[in-house]
Formats: structure tokens, C-alpha cells, sequence
């Protein structure tokens, strides 16, 4: 059995890849999946933050590398999904510290162990991000709907294609979007991002002040049910594992009923 | 390789490591704000520089020289990779290190034993009890003669009276020591008097009260009979198990006489060999009187409590020390490291995300919020102390603790100054008893 690496990258930073490495990681783990975290973002290292794993942090993904301890030593399990595990980034080390061959070898160890090895991916296009990509097969391209953040979306599917032999799949989520603001043509819509990128949607996540609640609290919001960012990233993972699941309908999520009476008789409607 | 860090070994001093700033400027201030904030720390050290990839031409290596010259040292060897900077470097008279330059400590610690730590919540309530527990003993055994027992006292009290017994001779100090007891005793009495009224109040509750002159009684039982100690002193209020009146306190004189008490620690307390050994080099006696409130609790608990010292003469043990001390004045901040063999002290911060070693103690003079790790080469014994202790992560020798789950978005000041030791195996955060 070989488990698929899939890394998840964006080029501009603050758009959500480590926020959605959480939390795909834990709704694959939800799925059933074992599942390996691995942060990448050498020298700030913020995922084990997100998952509140952060205290329990012993060894890290360069001392796996330098040999200095065994893998599965590093690997800190997750407090509530026994089959999710975290490989922390080191924090007083820099991006140099590793290769992109070592990577490799490392992403092949970790995809005998678990089915789902996700790598979050630092911000631009330099040695961080080229040693991420190293070992993965597949791609998730995380954007929020801003020109700035598609321009460097584009730049980095431009580079996963320069890898075509590597990279067999990369798909593009849209994170942080506001419905209310596309409708008022205030943001980009998705139809919008994707005239420009031309790739596959794997999924659309809401922009919601939960996530920075859970960012604090260390619990990722797929974990918790009744939450819309979190339902997304839930969705997102049942496609990632191949199932088929219809985009969540913004147009009535956003609407309460009042809403929908006001709109029924708003002049517009007429 | 690393961010930013400083590592110190006495044989081959200490290298500044810049190699992983981005940019000069970035590895100037960090080299500057090291050197000037601690400069006399530098000065007769042995330090190199690690510049990594980092490139410079003479006129930035001259700055960097000139950042050392300012704080009174020249750099034994300056560490790159790039070719170029060497050259500049040489142009600037510094001597080019050779081979690989010192690197961070192998930690060895097992993950799996990961586990919270035990804060000692009121470590000097616990302290009390335990104390008073004792006293309460000894204060009764006194008083009830020399062999006459009461059942109200186990076994093992009456054991710790019948080391009390056979505490060894007493020298000149003899009397210093009854005049100083008998001015205690004074001053003792009038308090008493305002305990036992409150005592007389509680209904049900008071059982014991009991004299105060173990101490002089058991000198002069040994030595000589004729002593004329004989101020009984109501001291003790003892409130029983009864939780009902849970909401009545009483006060507890202690009086703690350590050279009497040493062999019954011995077989009390094994972990404090050091303390008493050192009590014995110094044939000090030492007097600990505190009035305290004490909490009515179950007497199970006065029981388990026995770990924390409650002799003066803690701070005595020596410690191990053989790089010296490693004094630094400076904030640590994310990604920084600090080694050092020997014992480490910190004027300022360490921030979460920084990571401090050291092979001795860790002192923090500031707030202790990232990595602390005593003990390096495996000394259990070494302590990490912090004004405002809040790290992440404890390590002392092999053994490491987290800390708890709870989010935490303030890290503003809460308990004071802490302390933290292994105690059976197990590291244990201590309340400092400074009040």
C-alpha cells in the first residue's frame, strides 16, 4: 500500500495554507484515513499552534533528517484522531536545512506508514517552497479571491506544471470567500478565479471568524460540526478521497429567511 | 544552520551563529545586540562567529570586526561559506575558522514519556502543613515527658521523637541558641494567647494544646537533666478532621531546630541527602519560626505531602558547575537558542519559540515562555527557575513536562516566582517561598 502526498501551497502567504493543512488533516483523519501532517515551514513553524499540539513538540522534521532521532519519534500524535500524527517543522533552523532529496526519501518513508501524507508549504517560491513540493504527487493550490493572491496562485501552477512529471493533480481551493461581497461585486467570484487559473475546483471555504477561534483554541473547525468553514473542509477532504460531493450552495447559506422575504419584495426582484 | 543561536563550551568558547539571518543588516543587529547588551560576559572569551552563506564585502566585514573591537574582544575564528566574504574577512585581519563550527547539544529525551507538569499549587500551604504536621508531633512529645506517649501519634511520630532523642551533643553554641529560643519563646507566648482565644471559640474542634519547649527540653535532657526550661507555652491549636469547621483557622507556630532534626529527615526525606549533609559541614542550627493559617484539611493529605524541604538550609548545596556561568542580557525571541555548559542566566524573556540549554541551572530574571532545558548532560538535580515561568516545554536531564492544553492568548504575569525540579522522577513546578 502507498498513500498518496499530496502538498498544500499558494505562493502568497496569509491565504489560508496552513489553516487548510489542519484542517483537511483532521477531516481526513474524521474520514477514517491515517493521515501524516508535515510542516514545512521551516523556521516558523505555526501548525502545530493550529492544532494545539504545540507543548508537545519534542523532536522535529530536521532532526529526522540530520538523523539526530528516529521518524517515529518526531511524530507527535493528534490529542483527538489517534490516526493523525504531526511532523513538526523545526523553529530555530532555517529553510536550508534541508534538501529537496531528502524530502524525497522522507515523503516515500511517510507514505508507507499512512494513507494521506499532507505537506504545508511556506510562502513563495524559493528553496521552502521547492523542497515541498519535492516529494509530492498531487497539489492543492489554496487562494483567497484577491487579485494579489490569484497572481501568485497562477505563478505557483505555472511552476507545479514545469513538474508535470512529478506533480500528477493540483487542484485550487478558494478560501475566505463572502458571498454577500460578490454578490455586491465587491470580491471576485469563483467563476472569476477560475477563468484566470483554468484549473480544477476542488472547493470553496467561506470566510468565518471560527477560524480564528479555533486557531487560538488549537482545534481545528472540521472537527466540530455545525460549522460552515468547517463543513468545507470536510467536503473537501470527501473529494480529496475520491467521493463526489455538490459545492455548498452560498446562495442559501447566506440567506436567512428574513433575508429571502426582504429580497422577495425588493424592487430588484421585480 | 540555525536562525540565530549561541552556543557556549568552555574548551572551545563560544560562537555567535548569524548563519541563518536572510541579510547583513539582520545578522549586524543581531550580532551588535548580543555583544553590547552582555559585554563584560565577552571579554577574555574565546568567540567565534558563524556567517553561514551569508555575503560581505570588506567594508561589512570591517563593521562586524569593529562590533567586537567595540566590546573589547577579537574574534578567534570567523566561520563562512562563501568565498568572497573570506577574502574580506582576511583583508580585515580576523582568522578564518577551520572545519565545522560548534554545534547545538543532542538532546536526548524519550517523546512518549511527554506528560504535564505537576504544579505544586500553594507549594508553602502544602509546606505548612507537612510542617506543622511534624511540629504538632514534636511539640506533643515534649510536652507529654520524655517517654510517655499518647496513642493520638502513630508510629512513625514516634519514631521521629526517638531520633529526637538521640540528636548528638550540643557545642558552645548551646547558649546563643536558649537565649535566642528563650526570646522566641516570649514572643511566642503572647501570640499563642491570641491563638488559643480563637481556639477556645471553636466549639468542638480544639483537642490539643501543647507546650512549645521541645527544643531546650530535649537539649538539656541529653546533656545535662538540670536544665530549667520550663516555659510551657500553649501553641498549637490543632483543628481536627472535622470538616465542619472547615471555616475556622488557627494559627501554627512552627519552630523547626534542623540539627535535631537531620536524622529524622534523613529517613523522612531521602531526596534531601545534600541539604542535610551540608547542615552537618556547617553545625548550624537553624530556626524557622512562621505563623501561618492553615487551611483545615484531611490529615491524609498532611501525610503525602512530606516531599517539599522545609529546612532554611536548602540553598547551601553546591552546585556543579564547571563552565561557569553564562550571563546574558537579552530578550530571546522565536527561532533564537541558547547552550551553555554550565549554569545559564537570562535578563530578560525567553519568548515562546526560543529554546534555552543548558547543562546547569536555568535563571530567568524575566518571563520563562518558550523551551527551558537544565540538566543537559543528565544532571537531575539541576533546577530551572523563572520570575514568571510559563514555557511550553520543561526539560531537566531525561525528563520533560508540557504544559496544560488550555488555549492561551494572555501571557500577562500570574503566579510569581516558580521553580522547577524533579522530584521522583517527575518534574515539579515549586512555588518560591519568598514573601
Amino acid at each position: 500500500m502507498s498513500g498518496r502526498v499530496i502538498v498544500i501551497t499558494s505562493g502568497k502567504g496569509g491565504v489560508g495554507k496552513t489553516t487548510a493543512s489542519a484542517n483537511l488533516g483532521v477531516a481526513l483523519a474524521g474520514t477514517g484515513a491515517s493521515v501524516a501532517l508535515v510542516d514545512m515551514d521551516i523556521g516558523l513553524r505555526n501548525l502545530d499552534i493550529l492544532m494545539g499540539l504545540e507543548n508537545r513538540v519534542v523532536y522535529n522534521l530536521v532532526d529526522v533528517v540530520e538523523e539526530r532521532c528516529k521518524l517515529r519519534q518526531a511524530l507527535v500524535k493528534d490529542k483527538r484522531h489517534p490516526n493523525l500524527s504531526l511532523l513538526p517543522a523545526a523553529q530555530t533552523r532555517d529553510k536550508t536545512a534541508v534538501t529537496a532529496d531528502q524530502m524525497r526519501e522522507l515523503c516515500a518513508e511517510l507514505r508507507k506508514i499512512f494513507d494521506f501524507v499532507l505537506i504545508d508549504s511556506p510562502a513563495g517560491i524559493e528553496t521552502g517552497f521547492q523542497n515541498a513540493v519535492a516529494g509530492a504527487d498531487e497539489a492543492v493550490v489554496v487562494t483567497t479571491p484577491e487579485m494579489s493572491a490569484v497572481r501568485d496562485a497562477d505563478r505557483i501552477i505555472g511552476l507545479l506544471e514545469a513538474r508535470k512529471d512529478e506533480i500528477e493533480q493540483y487542484r485550487l481551493v478558494v478560501n475566505r470567500y463572502r458571498p454577500n461581497m460578490v454578490q455586491t461585486n465587491d470580491m471576485m467570484s469563483v467563476d472569476d478565479v477560475l477563468d484566470i487559473l483554468s484549473v480544477e475546483l476542488l472547493g470553496i471555504v467561506p470566510e468565518d471568524e471560527e477560524i480564528i477561534i479555533s486557531t487560538n483554541k488549537g482545534e481545528p473547525v472540521s472537527g466540530t460540526d455545525n460549522i460552515r468553514s468547517g463543513l468545507a473542509f470536510r467536503n473537501i477532504a470527501r473529494r480529496l478521497r475520491g467521493e463526489e460531493v455538490p459545492l455548498m450552495d452560498f446562495e442559501a447559506l447566506n440567506q436567512t429567511w428574513l433575508n429571502r422575504l426582504v429580497k422577495f419584495f425588493s424592487p430588484s426582484q421585480v | 544552520m540555525s536562525k540565530i543561536a549561541i552556543i557556549s563550551q568552555p574548551d572551545e568558547g563560544v560562537l555567535i551563529d548569524v548563519s541563518g539571518c536572510s541579510n547583513l543588516k539582520e545578522a549586524l543587529e543581531h550580532l551588535s545586540s548580543t555583544l553590547q547588551v552582555s559585554s563584560q560576559f565577552w571579554q577574555g572569551l574565546n568567540v567565534s562567529i558563524n556567517l553561514g552563506k551569508l555575503k560581505m564585502d570588506t567594508g561589512e566585514a570591517a563593521q562586524i570586526m569593529a562590533i567586537a573591537k567595540g566590546v573589547g574582544i577579537t574574534p578567534s575564528a570567523v566561520y563562512t561559506k562563501d568565498s568572497d566574504t573570506k577574502i574580506a574577512f582576511i583583508e580585515n585581519g580576523a582568522n578564518i575558522g577551520e572545519g565545522k563550527p560548534m554545534s547545538l547539544p543532542k538532546i536526548e529525551i524519550n517523546p512518549d514519556s511527554i506528560d504535564l507538569a505537576e504544579v505544586e499549587e500553594t507549594g508553602k500551604k502544602s509546606r505548612s502543613r507537612s510542617t506543622v504536621a511534624k511540629l504538632k508531633l514534636r511539640v506533643a512529645d515534649a510536652l507529654k515527658g520524655k517517654k510517655a506517649k499518647s496513642e493520638e501519634f502513630d508510629e512513625t511520630e514516634n519514631q521521629s521523637f526517638e531520633t529526637l532523642e538521640k540528636a548528638p551533643e550540643f557545642s558552645e553554641k548551646e547558649e546563643n541558641i536558649r537565649e535566642t529560643i528563650n526570646k522566641r519563646i516570649i514572643s511566642l507566648q503572647k501570640e499563642s494567647e491570641q491563638v488559643a482565644e480563637v481556639g477556645a471559640e471553636t466549639r468542638d474542634s480544639a483537642t490539643l494544646s501543647v507546650a512549645l519547649t521541645e527544643a531546650e527540653e530535649q537539649i538539656a535532657e541529653n546533656e545535662t537533666e538540670a536544665c530549667d526550661m520550663k516555659d510551657f507555652v500553649e501553641a498549637t491549636d490543632e483543628i481536627t478532621q472535622d470538616e465542619e469547621n472547615a471555616q475556622e483557622l488557627t494559627s501554627e507556630i512552627e519552630i523547626d531546630i534542623e540539627a535535631e532534626a537531620k536524622e529524622e529527615e534523613e529517613e523522612e526525606e531521602e531526596e534531601e541527602e545534600e541539604e542535610e549533609e551540608a547542615a552537618i559541614e556547617d553545625e548550624e542550627v537553624v530556626f524557622m519560626v512562621e505563623e501561618e493559617e492553615v487551611e483545615v484539611e484531611e490529615e491524609e493529605e498532611e501525610e503525602e505531602e512530606e516531599e517539599e524541604p522545609l529546612t532554611a538550609t536548602e540553598n547551601v548545596v553546591v552546585r556543579p558547575n564547571p563552565g561557569g556561568t553564562m550571563y546574558l542580557r537579552q530578550t530571546l525571541r522565536s527561532g533564537q537558542t541558547v547552550s551553555h555548559k554550565g549554569h545559564l542566566i537570562i535578563i530578560g524573556d525567553v519568548n515562546p519559540g526560543a529554546e534555552v540549554m543548558a547543562e546547569g541551572d536555568i535563571t530567568v530574571w524575566g518571563s520563562l515562555r518558550g523551551i527551558a532545558h537544565a540538566g543537559i548532560g543528565g544532571n537531575v538535580d539541576c533546577e530551572i527557575r523563572a520570575l514568571n515561568l510559563q514555557p511550553i516545554q520543561i526539560r531537566i536531564a531525561h525528563a520533560i513536562a508540557r504544559s496544560p492544553d488550555k488555549p492561551r492568548l494572555s501571557y500577562s504575569a500570574s503566579h510569581g516566582p516558580e521553580t522547577a525540579r524533579i522530584v521522583a522522577g517527575k518534574i515539579r513546578v515549586f512555588r518560591s517561598r519568598l514573601e
